[in-house]
């Protein structure tokens, strides 16, 4: 009787089903694919494609929340206020990523602190504190996609010497902070004075130093800066707070964003404005600026390629489908990861069991099937029941044999335990078994001898076979992470599913760049299975239906 | 070239089965020797100890001067021809003949020739390049046939070559082994089931089974004259009808009193075994080509007729088999007559028995034995 052929929705549903299922199955892959592709600080975003996300344009002049552009105050000799340039957005370099304890760099890369974490002259110019506060400095936050940016020409300096600021109190506060800290910073303060400073203040924040740096939060006057006031959020030395050495912007567990930048702006008409937060306060669609909200801002928009300082307000978040081919780049030919010296060895390591594996699995299938021996049969059980004993079982025992015979941190390590599998008997021994005996006798009577009928006969005509257990060791072999992991630590014999791993520092993990060297040691497999794929689904048959 | 001598030989498997029970042949220079017998005879199980294939359990074998038991099949110097060829799937018919001279190390030069030679000879010439699965069934035992030809051996071996092929193929092939034979005058064992095949192609026919030889001998002499009742069933086709009834003396000669039917006088020239086993339960072979329509020939003795009733007319054009039945046997019995000796369905005939090709064996039995052979008649010869 002929089955009943299933209905149009039936047939929908099914399919529907069938593949969105394998959609799904799908669906980490393509997380890989996309996350190779995305910038550093992107990974965890919401946007599922690679996406470069930029505030406005290049070049355009930073805004108040009126829409009036934002100059730079400058004080000229009288000691009034006029305004400079206008403030400009301005595309730079990456930041340079980085942990804790890391340097603060320009954008070129150069440091912006010495050891003991003060300011340097790079060039003609010598930064000092508020210089590096107005640059933002060069270093990464807890917020992976936040990075203080350069942004000029933010001159504050001489918005400190603004009348109504009291200087002396914050010269003195600022060495008191120094001479207070113990150790290297002890004495710290005169080197500064006299080799970096010349003179000049290097800090300053608070305006009621008083006797203790303890935080103000909440009770601390107003700053007056050039007749501005300036709430005094925060009444810490900026040095506290650009103490690149042990970078924490901001005290240890403060959320970056509470930081102050004490500094002051000219409008265009010479009014000043007010200029408050220093740190991330950039909006997204999602949560777009009130009408009746300021916020002067220096945002910074993370990206590899195209990293924006803003210093202002309304400017808007876009974002633009993009590939960051870098990583692969990185991956690839970056000294430091050393991705070609571990494919080789993975190639090295994976051909060689192959081989092995081929030639002494079929030659024990050759044994177990063709020839005839006593106890064949139960010695081929025995040898089959070994697939039963989990592999981490074997693995200390292994261990210790292994360096018994010296072989760890060694390619025979590698490669000799692998050179023969159960399975790969098995699998061949039952494919061996449905080849016709006579061709075998024919063979023996045209004058070949065992090891010429295994050759000449066997072999060739189990090549399906053998293809198929080539693939299988082979993915096997180059995906292999614990038992390199555990015997071949050494970077002369690391294979790539354990060089994957430097990837990922205690804490924290360079997404992009594990992708893209996910994806390109994925790739010899990729291929592998487009064109075997007839005889991985063999191998399924032969291990798994027959016997 | 060389003869075989087989002494003695037993097949013990593993499982306690005795397939060869400790048979002696000789097997002689350029002979064509065919066993044959039905499935489970031996006849393979011998043939394949000859090659080397099987273990010999006990006795020996012998090819031209050299004990060969320990022997390995290369070191015997035979060629074997399988039943379902054996080509090496992965070679093209050049290699799969050029294979066994390879592999004796032949060079390269000499084993063209001889395949060249060998291909001619089995009009290949035009599929050397070809692999096995491109072939028709004919041209692939040909090239098996090649491979053994090209190797010179001392003995070619035949295990049921052409079992695989249709009717008309396996004629042609059967021709063409012949000639090969006359050609090549090698010693030829030939394992078949299908005594058409041996009574064709044999030199001499070893009829074997349950694991022992029947009879030896050429072709006619076993279809004249079957050493045994087994051996008369086997040879012929359709098989020779088995009457049981008693024997008696008659006339200065013996009469046959078929049961429940007529008693026939029998011809026979050597009486002196039907003598010694006169009385009931002997049987009566007689083959369908010796039955004939008494009415059809009026001259035959009455002495010699019985009747019959018509079952079955297969008419095969030239001629007609009809099948009897008479009354008191369980088988039909066949006679094999003219197609013009005209019967019908439900009619009862006369019977002519020609009983001088008529067979007396002792009784019933599978192997009993022929009385109507003279004293000492061999069972190999």
């Amino acid at each position: 009787m002929a089955r009943e052929k299933p209905s149009l929705w039936a047939t929908i549903g099914s399919h529907t089903f069938l593949v969105a299922f394998g959609a799904t199955m799908l669906l980490p892959f393509l997380w890989m694919l996309a996350t190779s592709f995305k910038g550093e600080g992107e990974v965890f975003e919401r946007n599922p494609l690679p996406m470069a996300t930029s505030l406005g344009d290049e070049g355009t002049p930073l805004a108040t929340t009126a829409g009036a552009p934002l100059y730079a105050a400058l004080r000229q000799a009288d000691g009034t206020v006029v305004r400079g340039e206008a403030l400009r957005v301005r595309l730079g370099n990456p930041v340079q990523e980085g942990s804790k304890g890391d340097r603060a760099r320009t954008p070129g890369g150069e440091n912006l602190a010495d050891d003991l974490g003060l300011p340097v002259q790079l060039g003609n110019v010598l930064y000092n504190a508020k210089d590096l506060a107005a640059w933002g400095g060069l270093a990464r936050f807890r917020d992976p996609r936040v990075y203080v940016k350069y942004a000029e020409p933010v001159t504050i300096d001489d918005a400190f010497s603004a009348p109504g600021f009291d200087r002396a109190a914050n010269e003195a506060a600022a060495q008191r902070w120094f001479c207070e800290r113990p150790g290297r910073y002890a004495g710290a303060w005169n080197k500064l004075k006299q080799t970096r400073f010349a003179g000049r203040v290097p800090l300053m924040v608070t305006k009621d130093l008083g006797t203790s740096w303890a935080p103000l939060s909440g009770k601390a006057e107003p700053l007056n800066i050039g007749g501005v006031a300036v709430p005094n959020r925060h009444p810490r030395p900026l040095t506290e707070f650009y103490q690149f050495k042990n970078i924490t912007w901001g005290a240890p567990g403060e959320p970056v964003r509470d930081l102050t930048l004490p500094a002051v702006l000219c409008q265009a008409d010479g009014t000043a404005v007010r200029f408050e937060q220093a740190f991330p306060i950039f909006r997204t669609a999602d949560d777009p600026l009130k009408a009746d909200e300021r916020s002067d801002l220096i945002a910074f928009v993370g990206d590899e390629t195209v990293a924006r300082p803003v210093l202002g307000s309304e400017v808007a978040l876009s974002q633009r489908f993009r590939l960051v081919w870098s990583n692969y780049q990185t991956v690839l030919t970056d000294p430091n990861v050393k991705m070609t010296l571990f494919a080789w060895n993975s190639l090295f390591i994976a051909v060689c069991v192959v081989l092995l594996q081929v030639l002494t699995c079929s030659l024990a299938a050759f044994a177990f099937s063709r020839i005839e021996w006593p106890g064949r049969d139960t010695i081929f059980l025995l040898y089959l029941g070994t697939l039963m004993v989990p592999g981490a079982v074997t693995m200390i025992p292994n261990y210790l044999i292994l360096q018994h015979l010296g072989w760890l941190n060694s390619f025979f390590g590698l490669i000799i335990p692998a050179a023969a599998s159960a399975y790969g008997t098995f699998m061949l021994r039952q494919y061996m078994l449905t080849l016709p005996k006579g061709l075998e006798e024919a063979a023996r009577i045209d004058g070949a001898g065992l090891l010429r009928v295994w050759w000449d006969i066997v072999l060739p005509l189990c090549k399906p076979a053998i293809i198929t257990l080539a693939i299988f060791t082979f993915s096997g072999a180059w995906g292999a992470f614990t038992w390199p992991l555990i015997i071949a630590p050494d970077e002369a014999v690391r294979v790539l599913p354990v060089a994957l791993k430097n990837f990922s520092t205690g804490q924290s993990t360079a997404y992009t760049l594990l992708m893209a060297a996910s994806l390109i040691m994925m790739l010899p497999m990729l291929i592998l299975f487009i064109f075997g794929q007839k005889y991985f689904v063999k191998g399924i048959q032969l291990g798994g239906v027959k016997g | 070239m060389a003869d075989i001598k087989i002494s003695k030989l037993v097949k013990l498997y593993d499982n306690g089965y005795t397939a060869v029970k400790g048979i002696d042949l000789h097997i002689r220079d350029h002979e064509f020797m065919v066993l044959v017998g039905p499935s489970g005879c031996g006849k393979t199980t011998t043939l394949r100890m000859i090659a080397g294939l099987e273990d010999i359990s006990g006795g020996e074998i012998a090819i031209g001067d050299r004990v060969v038991n320990t022997v390995e099949p290369k070191d015997r110097d035979i060629a074997m021809v399988f039943q379902n060829y054996a080509l090496y799937p992965h070679m093209t018919v050049y290699e799969n003949m050029a294979y066994g001279l390879k592999l004796r190390k032949m060079p390269k030069a000499e084993i063209d020739s001889k395949v060249a030679e060998a291909s001619r000879m089995l009009s290949l010439d035009s599929q050397l390049d070809k692999l096995p699965k491109a072939l028709s069934g004919g041209q692939r035992q040909r090239v098996a046939l090649g491979r053994a030809v090209v190797r010179q051996p001392k003995a070619f071996l035949f295990d049921e070559p052409l079992s695989n092929l249709d009717a008309k193929l396996r004629g042609e092939m059967r021709f063409e082994l012949k000639t090969l034979q006359a050609r090549l005058k090698t010693t030829m064992v030939y394992v078949t089931h299908d005594q058409i095949e041996a009574m064709t192609l044999g030199d001499r026919i070893t009829v074997m089974s349950v694991g022992l030889i029947q009879q030896v001998a050429p072709p006619t002499v076993v279809y004249d004259n079957p050493y045994n009742r087994f051996v008369a069933a086997f040879i012929g086709t359709p098989v020779m009808n088995f009457l049981n009834g008693s024997l008696a003396t008659a006339d200065g000669g013996f009469s046959f009193a078929i049961t429940g039917g007529a008693t026939v006088a029998l011809h026979m020239q050597h009486r002196q075994r039907l003598g010694q086993n006169l009385g009931a339960g002997r049987q009566l072979g007689i083959r369908p080509e010796h039955l004939s329509h008494a009415g059809y020939v009026p001259t035959a003795p009455s002495a010699t007729r019985s009747e019959g009733k018509v079952e079955v007319i297969e008419n095969m054009g030239d001629h007609q088999y009809v099948y009897l039945r008479i009354a008191g046997h369980g088988e039909p019995v066949v006679m094999k007559g003219s197609s013009h000796h005209r019967c019908a369905v439900g009619e009862t005939i006369p019977l002519n028995f020609d009983t001088a090709f008529a067979h007396v064996f002792a009784d019933g039995s599978e192997h009993a034995a022929n009385l109507t052979l003279p004293d000492g008649f061999p069972q190999q010869q």
